[in-house]
């Protein structure tokens, strides 16, 4: 479970619907679905994985008592730092992460599903701001495919990564990162 | 990436170091030592391997013998168009996908003003659809050809962040024409 239970008769996780939500749009018939589908499905597999991240950040570094408290956390973190990190962790096999403080070690080199969550995030994040803004661009269906089943693969790679020792590193980075050289 | 290489080849347009004019190449000595794309502009030539000979653009002046160690290349796309060039080559059993019928490298900021390198591979959509729907199978073979082509850039250590992503061929080319 990732964030807060929905009380739209939902169990799953805000980034869970996300998620379902983006599958939904990208299963449209190709034949008959719109733009506004398909950058609508890109823009949710963006969010769904932004809140996935989000709500590990803030269960991370927040405790989850007074109520709220961590969901307010998740409104501290910055797209672009993010999107910082998720370079810095992007090559697999790599030993330290770029552009993080030399005394911040990383306990393991970055493993691939490490690499592969970064390069995710960084994507969709890119797809995510063309499908929202750049009016003259065309998107086809296989965009809306492509990046929901890059997202589908965040989530799967993600549990597989959640224990590592790596991943405190990154979540911390996500949310504090830009102040560790002050 | 043994036999990935970024040695010069004819037809590249350059500049030579403390010269102002453009160039292209019209001949290569080749090298024996592969330079690695980092070190392409300093390794060959510094131990006095490789040169070439050029042609300055716009007239008839050949400069001949002149080392690789001096030329400068304008386009920063080219380490990446050499890779997926050689990637092309299905090197080191690894498969360059057939409905690739086209691909795209250009430079420019992403959106959060990163200076990038977007590659975007042109595939065939009658290859992806079946039944008028994306086959996820053939869609999640797509999505590790680039994701394995971001990682191979990525081991190139270039300046500019990468983005590789794939479109449809015959649908761009409709809006286009």
């Amino acid at each position: 479970m990732y964030g807060l239970v929905r009380r739209g008769g939902s169990s799953m996780s805000l980034a869970e619907e996300l998620l379902a939500h983006a599958r939904f749009l990208a299963n449209l018939d190709p034949r008959t679905t719109s733009q506004a589908n398909i950058r609508r499905a890109i823009s949710a597999a963006y969010y769904a994985v932004f809140h996935l991240l989000a709500a590990e950040v803030a269960a991370q570094v927040s405790p989850d008592i007074p109520a709220g408290l961590r969901e307010r956390t998740q409104r501290a973190l910055d797209h672009r730092q993010m999107l910082k990190v998720a370079k810095a962790f992007s090559q697999a096999g790599a030993t330290r992460a770029k552009d993080l403080p030399d005394d911040i070690m990383l306990p393991d080199s970055v493993s691939q599903e490490l690499a592969s969550i970064a390069n995710i995030f960084k994507e969709l994040q890119e797809a995510r701001h063309l499908a929202d803004y750049d009016v003259l661009k065309q998107f086809n269906p296989i965009d809306a495919d492509t990046m929901v089943q890059k997202a589908e693969k965040f989530f799967k790679d993600w549990k597989t990564e959640k224990g590592s020792s790596n991943t405190p590193v990154f979540l911390a980075a996500m949310i504090f990162g830009k102040d560790w050289n002050k | 990436m043994a036999d990935l290489n970024f040695d010069p080849i004819i037809g590249e347009e350059v500049c030579v170091l403390g010269r102002m004019e453009f160039f292209k190449i019209i001949n290569v000595q080749p090298s024996c030592r592969i330079a690695p794309p980092n070190l392409q502009n300093i390794a060959a030539g510094a131990l006095g391997l490789g040169t070439v000979d050029l042609q300055i653009l716009g007239n008839n002046t050949i400069l001949e013998g002149v080392p690789w160690a001096l030329l400068q290349y304008n386009d920063e796309t080219r380490p990446v168009r050499r890779t997926i060039e050689w990637l092309k080559t299905n090197p080191d059993g690894r498969r360059y996908p057939d409905y690739i019928v086209d691909y795209e490298v250009e430079t420019g900021n992403d959106h959060a003003g990163n200076p990038s390198i977007f590659v975007r591979f042109l595939v065939d959509p009658d290859y992806f659809y079946e039944n008028g729907r994306a086959s996820q199978e053939k869609i999640a073979q797509l999505n590790e050809f680039t994701d394995e082509v971001q990682q191979t850039l990525l081991s190139l250590g270039l300046n500019r962040w990468t983005y590789v992503r794939a479109g449809e061929a015959r649908r761009e080319l409709d809006v286009a024409s």
